[in-house]
């Protein structure tokens, strides 16, 4: 692979964020991603290979890590942060339409909760791996999840709860979601749920962490 | 006779330290030091950001029913399941409380999340989980101290939601409490506002057990303070 790609792919997985920032101490005074990313354009190389090459198989890495449990939150944040300061220099040309993203992830914390730490992690590391995501935030109702869909029909939804007693209304609104939108895929997590949970109401996969989400996703889209 | 103690708690007396964070967020690791500065901030404002209450509601009017590992306290039955009856049944006493790190820290973490800074809004998320649960080991040690002269010990805390006892039981522990205890509201869904609180039971009595390793008896496998400190 090219050796500006893989530097960047670095950057972003050790969360070298541009040449000022101080961490890692091992890479103080090199190109962060901010940098990298720009050079790499500069370069000529497609914007399209740089997200593809290197930038998501960055974030890739840090979220294997997580999920293997040999990186704790904060470092992933911190990549997290690379992550969408070279992603600022890729944003244009997902304006313009030349580069796509994977699809729509539509995401909430269910309602009548109000968690939304594990749902924010899950939705920036869904980001990074080339979805565009919504947001709809916390307690959910599922007439705001509809209504997302309806103006994103393709889109993948999904729902976080914490607590057993919010983790019941996932079943409402898998159940409403379903009536009008069978064919929608719907992922589920959130500290109480299991893949038990999962199939009794109805939603299509559960994980336990954004890296299963994120494996989901790219297997869906293959 | 029910004795009720409610007290706001400051910051300070908290006697909070980096070495209590630290491992929390993942240990001295290389990126530590990333979060230093957000620290140092919070312990120089912890006394503005947190509005720290905590109290309980001692109950002597008790019934275990071993069979379906039932407590009935007050007027009010539990089916808390077998470790949490365990661990309560000699008791002559409970204790229900209440405690709460207030809104703000809440707001503050959502507020950087929001302006791109989720390092910064994560540490302060985790810090504020930190600040109520220590806030609550004092209300526990007054607890202590005051049961103590009476020649009582205390069990460890259990709370709905925990040891298989479930979070819908929120509503009638709620019920045992009185308009003092408004600085923690219950939702419809069982969520406790603010955000930051924790409730539950403690058993006093003569020959009950605090046991300073919980960790064995819980049947959480992905908790946060997993083998990390001793809690409750
Ligand atoms: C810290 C903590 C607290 C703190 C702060 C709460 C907060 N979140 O702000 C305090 C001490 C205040 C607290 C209080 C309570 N807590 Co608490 N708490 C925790 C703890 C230890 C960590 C939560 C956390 O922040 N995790 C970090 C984030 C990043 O993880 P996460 O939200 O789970 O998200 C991850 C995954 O779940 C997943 N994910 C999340 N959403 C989604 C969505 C999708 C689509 C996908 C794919 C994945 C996914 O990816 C995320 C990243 O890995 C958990 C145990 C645990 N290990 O989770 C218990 C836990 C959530 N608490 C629990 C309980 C019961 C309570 C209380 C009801 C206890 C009580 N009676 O006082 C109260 C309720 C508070 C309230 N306001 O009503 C239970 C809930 C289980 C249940 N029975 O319902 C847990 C699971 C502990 C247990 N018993 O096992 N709690």
């Amino acid at each position: 692979m090219n050796e500006l790609l893989e530097k960047l792919s670095l950057a972003v997985e050790s969360g070298k964020i541009s040449k000022l920032s101080p961490y890692p101490p091992a890479m103080k005074g090199l190109d962060g991603a901010d940098e990298l990313c720009q050079q790499a354009l500069e370069a000529g190389i497609k914007p399209e290979v740089i997200l593809n090459d290197a930038l998501i198989p960055g974030m890739g890495r840090i979220g294997k890590k997580f999920s293997d449990g040999k990186a704790f939150v904060p470092e992933m944040l911190i990549a997290a942060k690379a992550m969408s300061a070279a992603l600022k220099h890729i944003k244009p040309f997902f304006t313009s339409g030349e580069v796509k993203r994977k699809g729509v992830f539509v995401i909430g914390t269910v309602m009548g909760d109000l968690h939304d730490i594990g749902k924010n992690l899950v939705a920036m590391m869904i980001e990074g791996s080339g979805w565009e995501v919504v947001d709809l935030g916390v307690d959910v109702k599922p007439e705001k999840f509809l209504e997302a869909i309806n103006q994103h029909p393709d889109c993948v939804i999904g729902l976080s709860a914490l607590l057993t007693t919010t983790m019941v209304n996932m079943e409402v609104i898998v159940k409403q979601i379903r009536a009008q939108y069978p064919d929608n895929k719907i992922l589920v997590g959130g500290a109480p749920l299991s893949h038990d949970f999962c199939k009794k109401i109805g939603a299509t996969f559960y994980s336990s962490d954004p890296q299963g989400a994120v494996e989901f996703l790219e297997r869906s889209v293959a | 006779m029910n004795t009720t103690a409610i007290k706001e708690i400051s910051f300070e007396e908290l006697l909070l330290t980096r070495e209590d964070v630290i491992p929390l967020l993942g240990g001295e690791s290389e990126y530590a030091f990333l979060m230093h500065e957000y620290l140092d901030t919070l312990f120089e404002q912890g006394k503005q950001i947190f509005q720290i209450m905590g109290g309980y509601l001692v109950f002597d009017k008790l019934t275990f029913n071993p069979e379906i590992r039932e407590i009935v306290i007050g007027d009010v039955n539990f089916d808390v399941k077998k470790i949490v009856f365990n661990m309560l049944k000699r008791s002559s006493k409970i204790a229900v409380f209440v405690c709460t790190a207030g809104d703000k820290i809440h707001e503050l973490s959502r507020q950087y999340m929001a302006e791109g800074d989720m390092l910064k809004g994560y540490v302060y998320d985790l810090f504020g989980s930190l600040v109520v649960e220590s806030a609550m080991d004092l209300v526990q040690q007054s607890l202590r101290l005051e049961m103590e002269g009476e020649g009582y010990k205390l069990t460890n805390r259990y709370s709905p939601g925990y040891c298989g006892w479930t979070v819908d039981h929120q509503k009638k522990l709620f019920s045992l409490l009185n308009q003092n205890f408004s600085f923690v509201t219950l939702s419809d869904s069982c969520l406790m506002q603010p955000i930051k609180s924790v409730s539950g039971i403690i058993g006093i009595g003569h020959d009950v057990k605090h046991n300073d390793y919980t960790c064995h008896i819980c049947d959480s496998t992905n908790c946060l303070y997993k083998n990390l400190k001793k809690h409750g």
